[in-house]
């Protein structure tokens, strides 16, 4: 539908920033309490705990799609499709305020120090133009301010790592998990999660409901609506829902105006700004960028590299559900991660690969997700009697999970759609993405460790699956940082090479991606991001 | 966002019934169907014999209306089918039609683990609120259970600037 131009001109706002998930979020508020005035424009709306399926009983059946993490699945008023036709897996996000940190686990692992120089390293991608300690005093910042809950002195980690809350019990499950790696001698560690295990500024204590991933009813999952934002508004943001951007604006100086978007009663609204900050995610960014072509940047806004949309990295996750003879309580929360191992997160090239994998110990709620995820059964040994022993394994299983490093490759990569486009006109992102050899070697090797891992605990029979299509929602590398304008899109501070007051701050900027969970780096990156912005807007009005 | 706008974009509404009532030949077809897929055995009973079958069905199909006609029509075409015979015609929808079976088997199953009689004998409480003791995490840790990670000691790999 032609959305019509709406010919009333808001005030012109210091920070514009398009995208309220957890970048959106911390620049927002970064900028806000800092003084200066702030609109942050989210194509969703607010979504209250109460909202989620976990409230209902029958959530088991809501989760599979009116509320599926596929937004292709899904179908919200706030989604865009996605054209995956070229894709091995179905990039996932959440369209709100708190963007996909609504459905996010809220494992909060930091990237470790090797994740910033795999160039140095192996010899593979690039290295980050930023160190581990660089981004360190942003992360302790981020952990104090949302409350992470954890257990210090991980031995993944350099010496200095520390959380603000207690950490949240393991449960029978992660307790079980530990044994195992114990008897393997695995590293292992109580799992860290942003998660509230004690009340916590805006966020309840955890209720331990096990649905963190299909949003948390007990309003203690570190979701940037609940977080941030809320503070974000206190300082005198202001958050507009509804608003769809279509196109971020150019003057004749090549500097960034403002944003048109398009809101809720399908017109077209121009809100200008003396800096613009994409917070959109790994996909939506990129989106945007190209959507914003203008005859002074035919190929797209701050696209002069070329590298818009390309290097994008999702993490492939694989996971090996094991079944066990005694009761865990396995549908007892958080469905976080119980706990993580790092053993495997390093290079090691006796393997055949470079990189490696984050590993985490989930429980595994729900009878009717049981029966989903013993779906690949004959038919006899599902339906029928064996239907009554597979509910009730739901209590007695431990699902181990894996992120996997996944290297940049230009050719994976967003572009425009000319075949989806969403409810306003405007073309969906379309994803060309196939699994390296590398990475299919290192999800082959991480499923058999998990299997390694129920075998050392006792597990009845293991069930794994090598890939998950539409999972995990780690977007990434699609608008990478670095020092070189020819080989990245934005400086370290996330600015873009092309475009003096346009910012980046989503996980878009990521030059690899770790095989952590990216939500922890991005976070800590935003901050840094929405400091250098505040500084340079400061510095601007006062040289007008 | 183009209008006319629904009042919440992130929000899917919450159905509890049906798109549309189901007629009496296709309830009791797709109770037949769901008493195949789920039998009595044991302790167990089959899914028309639990006493709040029938209302958590009609919640599961509101659950999943986006695929009520599709499930109502494979319903349709099993109507005929008799009992004996209605086992086997599943599991050739199982092997040839998993677009279909998946979800009408997703249904019936979920119904029948969403009551009450049926939670309580598989041990599934649902998920509730149910915060965690002051000690609990302290108590697990004072086992000595993390003790041979930390004596192993670092595992990070230096890359000069941590």
């Amino acid at each position: 539908m032609a959305a019509e131009e709406n010919s009333a001109t808001p005030v012109v706002v210091d920070v514009l920033v398009v995208g309220a998930g957890p970048s959106g979020a911390v620049v927002t508020h970064t900028a806000a309490t800092a003084g200066l005035s702030v609109v942050c424009l989210e194509q969703g709306d607010w979504v209250n705990p109460s909202d989620f399926p976990a409230n209902f009983p029958e959530w088991e059946l809501l989760i599979q799609h009116d509320w599926a993490h596929d937004p292709n699945v899904r179908g919200l008023p706030s989604d865009y499709p996605v054209d995956v036709e070229d894709s091995d897996m179905w990039p996932v996000m959440f369209n709100a305020v708190g963007g996909t940190s609504i459905y996010y686990g809220a494992h909060w692992p930091r990237l470790l120090p090797s994740d910033f120089r795999v160039k140095t390293l192996d010899g593979v991608a690039e290295d980050w133009p930023i160190s581990y300690n660089d981004l360190k005093p942003y992360h302790d910042e981020v952990d104090e301010f949302i409350g992470v809950a954890g257990v210090g002195g991980d031995t993944a980690y350099p010496e200095g790592l520390d959380y603000p809350l207690p950490p949240h019990p393991m449960g029978k499950p992660g307790v079980k998990a530990a044994q195992a790696c114990n008897k393997l001698g695995w590293h292992w560690w109580p799992g860290t999660m942003s998660i509230a295990s004690v009340k916590h500024k805006t966020l309840e204590q955890c209720g331990r409901w096990g649905t963190c991933e299909w949003g948390c009813p007990q309003g203690a999952k570190a979701s940037f609506d609940l977080i941030y934002m809320p503070q974000a508004l206190k300082a005198g943001a202001t958050v507009l829902t509804g608003a769809r951007v279509r196109k971020i604006v150019t003057g004749d100086d090549g500097l960034a105006t403002g944003a048109e978007y398009i809101n809720r009663n399908g017109e077209v609204v121009f809100q200008p700004a003396r800096a613009v900050v994409l917070c959109a995610n790994g996909i939506g960014t990129p989106r945007l960028l190209l959507m914003s072509a203008n005859d002074q940047h035919p190929k797209g806004l701050a696209n002069s590299s070329d590298l818009v949309g390309r290097n994008l990295m999702l993490h492939p996750n694989c996971t090996a559900l094991g079944v066990y003879d005694e009761d865990l309580e396995s549908w007892r929360g958080p469905f976080g991660q119980l706990i993580h191992s790092m053993q495997f997160y390093e290079t090691d090239k006796t393997r055949g690969f470079v990189r490696g994998s984050k590993l985490h110990a989930l429980p595994t709620p729900g009878p009717l997700n049981a029966i989903e995820a013993h779906r690949e059964r004959d038919f006899d040994d599902l339906w029928g009697p064996a239907i009554h022993d597979v509910a009730r394994s739901a209590r007695n299983g431990i699902l181990w999970a894996a992120n996997t490093e996944d290297l940049p490759e230009e050719n994976n990569r967003v572009t425009l759609s000319d075949k989806l486009f969403d409810s306003d006109g405007l073309p969906a992102p379309k994803i060309d993405y196939r699994i390296s050899d590398n990475t299919r070697k290192l999800l082959k090797f991480t499923v058999d460790r998990m299997v390694e891992a129920h075998e050392a605990a006792g597990a009845k029979y293991v069930i794994t699956q090598e890939l998950w299509i539409d999972q995990p929602g780690h977007l990434l590398g699609t608008a990478r940082m670095g020092d070189d304008p020819a080989t990245s899109v934005v400086d370290s501070y996330g600015k873009t090479h092309d475009v003096d007051n346009l910012y980046i701050a989503d996980g878009s900027i990521f030059v690899t991606s770790g095989s952590a969970n990216p939500t922890c780096t991005i976070s800590a990156l935003a901050l840094r991001v929405g400091r250098k912005v505040t500084e340079n807007v400061t510095a601007r009005k006062a040289q007008a | 966002m183009s209008s006319p706008s629904p009042d919440r974009l992130s929000v899917p509404p919450r159905r509890t019934k049906p798109i549309r009532p189901l007629s009496d030949s296709e309830q009791d077809t797709l109770l037949r169907i769901a008493d195949t897929l789920i039998p009595a055995a044991g302790s167990n009973p089959k899914a028309s014999d639990v006493p709040e079958f029938l209302p958590y069905l009609h919640l599961a199909l509101a659950a999943r209306a986006d695929v009520f006609n599709a499930v109502i029509k494979a319903v349709n075409d099993l109507t005929g089918v008799s009992d004996d015979d209605l086992r086997g015609a599943l599991k050739r929808m199982w092997a040839e039609d998993k677009f279909t079976f998946d979800p009408l088997s997703a249904i019936v199953a979920g119904a029948y683990f969403m009551t009450p009689q049926v939670k309580e004998l598989i041990g599934y409480p649902g998920q509730h609120r149910d915060p965690a003791g002051l000690e609990d995490a302290a108590n697990e840790l004072e086992t000595g259970i993390l003790d041979p990670v930390i004596e192993r000691g670092p595992i990070y790999v230096s890359a000069a600037g941590e």
